[in-house]
Parts: structure tokens; C-alpha cells; sequence
């Protein structure tokens, strides 16, 4: 009689631990995953810290939540190139309409929103190097702000440490400020050979070799942008640049 | 018994893999990403020097967002419309136990996701050559992570849907977790710095949202690998992860009254 009761009673704890074991269970996994799981955090700016370029909150939250950070930076940083690709002068546009390759201002102008555009891509994606050297050589030689372009660099390279034409900008930005156009070429003339060089900065250095009587320097650079530039907006100029060098050069 | 239990399982596996394929909207997906890959080559030109950068990108999210939509979709509808076409009560009415009834429909759908991401990544390493580029070096452990977390988030919306009173309840909630998953950091940030009070609400939420920054490979394909989470790490993550919410869907799978 007692026998039997004990049986029963293991028999139902039996079926009760069986039925509580895969939560139970699930419980012991999921705590599991936390302790796996905790130690790594990616290696980018906390959403919250990302300063918002106008009305960007809503885009930038809806790409991080898909996960798609990298794509969230490079659409800025097409928005950018269009931006300063747009001349403030809509009745100035004309040939070459779309970017600034004009030899006589070369990008020049306000465009006042660039400096917070360029931020808000390098706090989205910090390792965006091709974006940051853009947007640093605008700022630094063409719109004439050199500080702002210090302070990209700055916030960047303590992502990337070790990236040697952050290093190359900051020196040549310091020599364009004593206006020292022949160092500041010398200087870029290394980032130039890099493949992650912007057109726009290569465009920048043949000019400066230009003006300091480097016309082989120039005319290497100009051959390398009609050649290799994905950009079409550039080849003509550098085409027309050529031309006029050889003539200097013969 | 063992044999005739992985047997079960790959024949509902297979059926699953069958009606994923037979399947108007898997069909309607694929389209979507071709015509979707295709439109990502117009992106890739205006990003000018950047071009394969951006086409790289554009192909991974997109593809890893059809497989999310797709097992999200099976997820939640599959048992569903198992149980509306009565097909249920013809299989569990057989030797086969509920739990591997479950498992075998979650590896055939898992199989079918994870071909449908390998011809949606042919078909874009094949734009990609198709532009004078290649693929980058991780191309496929890209894939494969994201097939890894479509798989979690799999698991996850099939322990949804066994409680959720309908498909779009169980896709929602499916999605915010997904949405939380990638701000998983951020959570642990706030969870420092909150009040005792705030941090009891917060806790559990650290434990239920999977970590899915951990299978974002995309997002930092090109840095150091000292940035990147061992492979050690992801393996024991996903096996916890997944195993928990499978648990948890074998025990309300077995709690169901049809």
C-alpha cells in the first residue's frame, strides 16, 4: 500500500520535472548565450553618441537597427558628394557640372553644412577612410577650413591608429597654413599613390605641383586621373591640363 | 529508434524544403532581390570611386534582409497553416513526436533559406565580376554568419508564434527583437548607468535579446581581426541561443491543443 503510493509519487514528480525540464532547460541555455555573448562589443561609436545631421535621427536609427551601419555611411557620403558636387551658383554651371575639377577655384565656395555632413558619416563609420580623406582635403584646401578638417582627423585616427595618411594630411594641412603649397604636394605626394586617394586630392596635388613649377609631377598625376579615374567628371580637365603641360614640358 | 527518428526528421525536413520552393511568396522574394541587386548596380555608380564598396553593402543587407523576411514569414505561418489544412492531425496522428515534428519543419526551412541565400549571393558575386570587381576576401563567412542569424532569429520566431495569437503579432515581435538585437551594446550601456528600479526591467531583456551584433561581419569586413568576434564565441552563442528558444517552442509545441 505504501509501496504503491511512493511509486505514484515518484511516477507524478517524474512527470512534472519532465514537464518543467525544457523550460528549465531554455532558462540554463539563455544564460548560457549572456555569459558567451557579453564580452564583445563592436568597435564603433555608441548609437546614442552619433550627432544627427538635420533631420538624419530616423534614417540612421533605422539603418543601425537593420544593421546596416556601413550602408548608412556610404549614403551620407553619396549625399555629400552630391551636395558639393552642386555648385552654390546654379547660373554659374556649366561644363563639368556636378563636381568641382574647375583649375581657377577648385571646390572652392561656403558650403556650410559640409563640415556636419562629413562628422555625421565618420561617427556613423569611423574606418571610412576614403570618405575621411574627402572630406578632410575639402575642408582643409578647398573651403578653408583647416581646423575643421583637423578635428575630423582627430575624432578618426583614434579608430585607426596606425593609418599613415591621416598622419600625411595633418602635416600638409599644417603647411598649408604657412602657405607652403611646394611642401603641402610633397607631402600628399605619397597618399596620392594610394588607391584610397580621392580624386579630388589627386587633382589638388598635380595643381600644387603646377603652380611650383613641378610640371613632370603635375603631368603624372593629370595621366593617372585620365587613366584610372572611375570619376568622369575629372578626365576632361585632366586631359586639357596634359595637353597644356606637354606644350610646357616639350 | 534513434534511425527512425532522424529519418522522420529528414522527411519533414525535405517536405518543408519542397513547400518553401513551391511557395508563391519565396518565388516573389527571389524576384524582389534580383530586381532589388540589380537597382543596387544604379547605387553603386553614384558612389562613384567608391562603387564597389557600396555594391558590396547594398548586396549583403539586402540579401540578409530576404532571408530575415523569409524565415520570419515560414516561421510564423508554416504550423498555422499546417493546423488550418488539417495535414497536422495526418502527421502527429503517426509515430512521430511532436518535438521532432517541430525540429523537422525548422531544418527544412532553414535549409531553404540558406540555398535561397546562396543563389542570391551568385547572383551578386555575379554582378560584382559582372562589374570588373570581386568579391571581398570574407564574402562567404559574411554569408555564412548571416545565414547563422537568420537561423537565431529563426528559432526565436518559432517560439513567437506558438504563443502570439496571430502572424502579424509574432512577425512584430519577431522584429523588434531583431531591432534590439543590433543595440544589444547599447542596452548594456544603459544597464550600467540605470537606477536600481530601471535595471530590473532591463536585466531581462539583456538575457532575451539575441546579441545579432555579433554576427554583423558586414559591417566590419575590411578591419582588424583583433575587432571581430572569435569563431569560438558565435559557435557557442548560436547553439545556446538557438537551443533555448528551441526548448522553449518544444514545451509550448507540446502544451498545444489543436
Amino acid at each position: 500500500m505504501l509501496s504503491g503510493f511512493f511509486v505514484a509519487a515518484m511516477n507524478r514528480g517524474l512527470k512534472i520535472l519532465a514537464a518543467f525540464l525544457p523550460p528549465a532547460g531554455a532558462a540554463l541555455f539563455l544564460s548560457l548565450a549572456f555569459v558567451c555573448g557579453r564580452s564583445y562589443a563592436p568597435p564603433f561609436l555608441p548609437a546614442g553618441e552619433i550627432r544627427p545631421f538635420k533631420d538624419s535621427s530616423l534614417s540612421d536609427v533605422l539603418f543601425l537597427s537593420l544593421g546596416m551601419r556601413r550602408l548608412a555611411a556610404e549614403i551620407w557620403f553619396i549625399r555629400l558628394m552630391q551636395y558639393y558636387g552642386t555648385s552654390e551658383h546654379p547660373e554659374e554651371e556649366g561644363e563639368g557640372r556636378g563636381h568641382h575639377h574647375h583649375e581657377a577655384d577648385y571646390g572652392s565656395g561656403a558650403y556650410p553644412d559640409f563640415f556636419q555632413r562629413s562628422r555625421h558619416i565618420l561617427d556613423l563609420d569611423p574606418y571610412f577612410t576614403h570618405a575621411c580623406l574627402y572630406s578632410a582635403g575639402a575642408l582643409a584646401f578647398n573651403l578653408g577650413h583647416p581646423d575643421e578638417a583637423v578635428e575630423l582627423i582627430r575624432r578618426v585616427k583614434g579608430y585607426v591608429p596606425g593609418e599613415w595618411k591621416y598622419d600625411a594630411y595633418l602635416a600638409a594641412i599644417g603647411y598649408s597654413k604657412a602657405k607652403n603649397p611646394g611642401m603641402v604636394a610633397d607631402i600628399l605626394t605619397p597618399v596620392v599613390k594610394d588607391p584610397q586617394c580621392p580624386v579630388m586630392v589627386k587633382q589638388l596635388v598635380a595643381f600644387l605641383n603646377k603652380r611650383a613649377g613641378r610640371y613632370r609631377e603635375a603631368a603624372e598625376i593629370y595621366r593617372d586621373i585620365m587613366l584610372n579615374s572611375k570619376d568622369p567628371g575629372y578626365i576632361p580637365n585632366a586631359r586639357r591640363e596634359l595637353e597644356k603641360l606637354k606644350l610646357l614640358l616639350d | 529508434m534513434r534511425t527512425r527518428t532522424f529519418s522522420t526528421l529528414a522527411t519533414l525536413s525535405f517536405h518543408v524544403l519542397q513547400e518553401q520552393w513551391k511557395n508563391r511568396f519565396f518565388q516573389l522574394i527571389l524576384i524582389f532581390a534580383g530586381v532589388m541587386l540589380y537597382s543596387a548596380l544604379l547605387l553603386g555608380a553614384m558612389a562613384v570611386e567608391q562603387e564597389l564598396r557600396v555594391l558590396t553593402d547594398f548586396g549583403l543587407g539586402l540579401i540578409e534582409l530576404v532571408g530575415l523576411a523569409a524565415v520570419i514569414f515560414g516561421c510564423a505561418t508554416t504550423v498555422l497553416k499546417d493546423i488550418e489544412s488539417k495535414t497536422i492531425y495526418l502527421v502527429l496522428s503517426r509515430p512521430v513526436p511532436r518535438h521532432a515534428y517541430l525540429l523537422g519543419m525548422l531544418f527544412g526551412l532553414f535549409i531553404s533559406v540558406g540555398l535561397a541565400m546562396a543563389c542570391m549571393g551568385l547572383l551578386h558575386s555575379g554582378l560584382l565580376y559582372l562589374r570588373g570587381f570581386s568579391p571581398p576576401q570574407f564574402y562567404l563567412k559574411i554569408l555564412f554568419l548571416s545565414w547563422l542569424k537568420t537561423v537565431l532569429i529563426g528559432c526565436l520566431a518559432q517560439t513567437v508564434s506558438l504563443f502570439s495569437t496571430s502572424v502579424l503579432s509574432s512577425v512584430v515581435i519577431t522584429g523588434i527583437f531583431w531591432t534590439l538585437g543590433h543595440f544589444l551594446s547599447e542596452t548594456r550601456f544603459l544597464l550600467e548607468h540605470a537606477r536600481p528600479a530601471a535595471s530590473v526591467i532591463l536585466t531581462p531583456l539583456l538575457y532575451a535579446v539575441p546579441d545579432l551584433q555579433l554576427y554583423n561581419l558586414k559591417d566590419r569586413w575590411d578591419l582588424a581581426s583583433g575587432l571581430m568576434p572569435g569563431w569560438t564565441a558565435v559557435t557557442e552563442y548560436t547553439f545556446f541561443y538557438s537551443g533555448a528558444c528551441v526548448l522553449a517552442a518544444v514545451w509550448l509545441f507540446r502544451k498545444k491543443e489543436f
